[in-house]
């Protein structure tokens, strides 16, 4: 039986990661390219993305490998894929349960890397994160600051006054 | 670029206060050598002096207030930089709107409460300005509308989201099911909703009367893909052929709901939908075997919503050819006895999650019981793999359910419940040991009493005689005693009650704190010590007779947790137990109310 075909990743800081190649091919990225340049022994270069990231986007990829990839054109404003918008499965929320750095640079991986579940696992996990909190909380938590004149701020507020209690 | 230090700002406004005081000098002179000479000035000229030095002040306040507004601004314009600078603000702005419509989604926990997806969206325009301008300049976050918004907002919303199809709530808040009218405005809105049909993505929707459904029904409506009639009383729609509907431009529509609202069962809207709910009808109600016709023209349903009150039985009637729903993923059902065994009879699934069955078993026969138990456990195994638990539950007045759960605490939405109402308790778990149970490996079985006082656990315990699956068990406000006896020795088939048992968890329940410490004891080994000889002796013949029938001794408790009423705690008894079971095993508190 022979092996599984592989490729080698190669990360901005230069670190090599050999994977199988359906592994790989989770990134349509990776897959294009692979595709437009034909096999080759040579690494596949990804300056965005550095070594501690791509090894957590690889192991996403490898848990996920015989995964159904996502229909392309989905439709985002039906109500089922609205409603899995907010639901993560058991072993992507422990996985995704990094600090707040590296969920951002994964989410900036899978968007460059065009891996379409990892996008949503780490955009839904930002979602909930903001889901039911005040603005003043929001800020803390992403260390946002209040830029809205006192004016704006007061504009705001009497506009909004509704929604308060809501 | 260094930052501004203190002393600096501080150097500042001294230079620029300098400045507005120089500007305003020569004024100020000029009022001071009049003022010498003003006394004898008449009264005229004085007042014009004052006006004079009132202008000069106003113009001061006006220069610090324009000062203060510029440096104002700067200060926001500065925090705006910081704001430029942080990671969340460095994604794609797809990416960013993409975030932000997952967090507008409805919190989990808060189901109760109505906040409305507007509500939700003024809130985030104000963490700062560039959610606000991201928010302000992206139609689709804008494109859900609420009868519960202000008029204002909604007109907001309508223009902002500049043709982008429309998710439209048009029902009051609570459940329509006990409203007897609906509240003002909502008309109006519905009137304004009705002007947008084109639009429409998604619309729920209540009415009063048959014309208002029927407008509904005629809107031209090309993008809708979800409808939700809903009625305040039960009414049947006619439309004699479905080219009538939505005008004939229709061709989405992937998710129906109607609560007391009939449609004819064999319109072409019922054909290959994803999501159906009905609701709220007896009278008008699909027959059973039309439910069935409807079912197999959706093979594609993924959630199933059925709560019907009709009384018809289907013995006797053809239950047609068996048929798979694949892609089922939810089925919520509270049918006839006799409707829901056919349905289970005649329907399979593959891919279900979540099951909630909602069975009156008043007049039903055994036969017919033991069946629908039959079918039941048959989806337990379609939904859950081996990670969740079944859970049983003894409730009051003789009722039970039982139900599977997540072994962790997780927010995946497998759930099965199956409310089993008006037959004995100890009938059902007789039938559940039968053919239940067994399935289950024993980490994953707890057994749940929630019985009132007068029920008494007893008849439900002896039809758990045998069953070494349970490993969990929980009492809460009932009769401890005959579960602590059935616990301490050797029941009717020779093995221990519970044999397997290494949890109980206790919540303010009456009990005898020296059978808990028998309890305890027994499965220990532990026998308590006769001062007479005589006895003594007695009892060691009793034991070396019994001894050679008695089992191995069940393995020790891990955990025991009792919850007390106040004052209730008898700490010295809990004591002896504690120090049978060890540390950390036992816990106990007086928090019950």
């Amino acid at each position: 039986m022979s092996a599984a075909p592989q490729v080698t990743l190669e990360s901005s800081d230069g670190e090599k990661f050999k994977v199988d190649k359906e592994v790989a091919e989770r990134s349509v990225l990776i897959k294009n390219m692979i595709e437009d340049v034909g096999e080759s022994d040579n690494p596949i270069p990804l300056p965005n993305v550095n070594a501690s990231v791509l090894k957590k986007v690889l192991e996403y990829c490898e848990h996920h490998r015989g995964d159904p990839l996502p229909a392309a054109d989905a439709d985002p404003s039906n109500d089922d894929n609205r409603k899995r918008a907010t639901e993560i499965s058991d072993w992507d929320q422990k996985f995704i349960q990094v600090d707040q750095e590296m969920l951002f640079e994964i989410i900036l991986a899978a968007n460059y890397m065009d891996i379409k579940p990892l996008l949503d696992v780490g955009c839904k996990t930002v979602a909930n994160m903001i889901k039911g909190k005040t603005p003043e909380e929001i800020r803390k938590l992403f260390n946002i600051v209040n830029d809205f004149t006192p004016e704006e701020e007061a504009q705001i507020k009497k506009e909004n006054e509704w929604a308060e209690d809501r | 670029m260094n930052p501004a230090t203190p002393t600096a700002v501080e150097s500042a406004v001294n230079i620029l206060l300098q400045s507005i005081l120089n500007e305003n000098s020569n004024g100020l002179e000029g009022i001071s050598t009049t003022r010498l000479s003003s006394r004898r000035t008449d009264a005229k000229t004085h007042s014009s002096l004052l006006a004079y030095v009132d202008d000069h002040a106003d113009a001061i306040k006006t220069t610090l207030d324009n000062v203060q507004c510029q440096l104002l601004e700067k200060i926001s314009a500065l925090r705006t930089d910081h704001n430029k600078l942080i990671p969340l603000h460095q994604f794609p702005i797809e990416i960013f709107v993409q975030i932000m419509a997952g967090a507008l989604g409805p919190l989990r926990d808060h189901n109760w409460s109505r906040s409305t997806h507007l509500a939700r969206l003024v809130r985030l325009c104000q963490v700062c300005k560039h959610w606000k301008d991201v928010i302000d300049g992206t139609p689709s976050l804008w494109a859900t509308i609420d009868f519960l918004d202000p008029v204002a907002t909604t007109s907001t919303a309508i223009s902002r989201s500049a043709g982008h199809p429309l998710n439209i709530m048009a029902v009051p808040y609570g459940t329509i099911k006990f409203a007897s009218r609906l509240p003002a405005g909502l008309e109006e809105f519905i009137n304004t909703a009705m002007t947008l049909s084109t639009r429409w993505c998604s619309i729920q929707i209540a009415v009063a009367s048959l014309e208002k459904a029927l407008a509904i029904m005629n809107a031209p409506a090309p993008l809708l893909q979800t409808l939700e009639l809903k009625s305040v009383t039960q009414m049947r729609l006619g439309f004699p052929n479905g080219r009538t509907v939505f005008q004939g431009t229709n061709p989405k529509l992937r998710r129906l709901g109607l609560h007391c609202v009939a449609i004819p069962w064999d319109s072409y809207l019922l054909r290959g939908l994803q999501r159906l709910s009905i609701s709220g009808l007896n009278v008008f109600a699909p027959s059973c075997e039309e439910i069935l016709e409807i079912l197999g023209a959706c093979p594609g349903l993924v959630e199933l919503d059925l709560s019907l009150k009709s009384t018809a039985t289907v013995e006797g009637s053809k239950r047609g050819i068996p048929f798979t729903l694949a892609e089922l993923r939810s089925l919520s059902i509270s049918l006839s006895p006799s409707w829901t065994l056919t349905f289970l009879e005649t329907i399979r699934f593959r891919s279900i999650e979540s099951v909630s069955l909602n069975l009156d078993l008043t007049w039903v026969s055994d036969h017919l019981f033991s069946k629908l138990i039959q079918h039941s456990q048959a989806l337990f195994s379609v939904v859950f793999e081996a990670q969740y638990k079944l859970l049983i539950t003894v409730l009051s007045d003789d009722k039970l359910r039982w139900a599977c759960k997540p072994r962790e605490t997780s927010r995946g939405s497998r759930k099965f419940t199956i409310a089993a109402w008006n037959k004995s308790a100890s009938k059902t778990v007789e039938c559940l040991v039968e053919t239940l149970l067994n399935r289950f490996p024993a980490e994953f079985i707890e057994i749940y009493f929630d019985c009132s006082l007068d029920l008494s656990p007893g008849p439900i315990l002896k039809e758990l005689d045998g069953v070494d699956c349970i490993n969990h068990v929980m009492a809460s406000k009932c009769d401890l005693d005959p579960i602590l006896t059935y616990m301490s020795g050797p029941t009717t088939n020779g093995q221990w009650g519970f044999p397997m048992l290494e949890r109980l968890s206790v919540y303010d329940c009456d009990y005898d704190p020296q059978l808990l410490l028998s309890m305890v004891e027994a499965r220990y080994g532990l026998e308590e010590e006769e001062d007479e000889e005589e006895e003594e002796e007695e009892e060691e013949e009793e034991r070396s007779d019994i001894s050679e029938d008695q089992p191995d001794l069940p393995p020790p408790l891990k955990r025991i947790v009792i919850n007390h009423a106040p004052g209730e705690a008898d700490e010295g008894t809990l004591a002896l137990v504690e120090d049978i079971l060890g540390p950390d095993c036992l816990k106990y508190d007086e928090n019950a109310e």
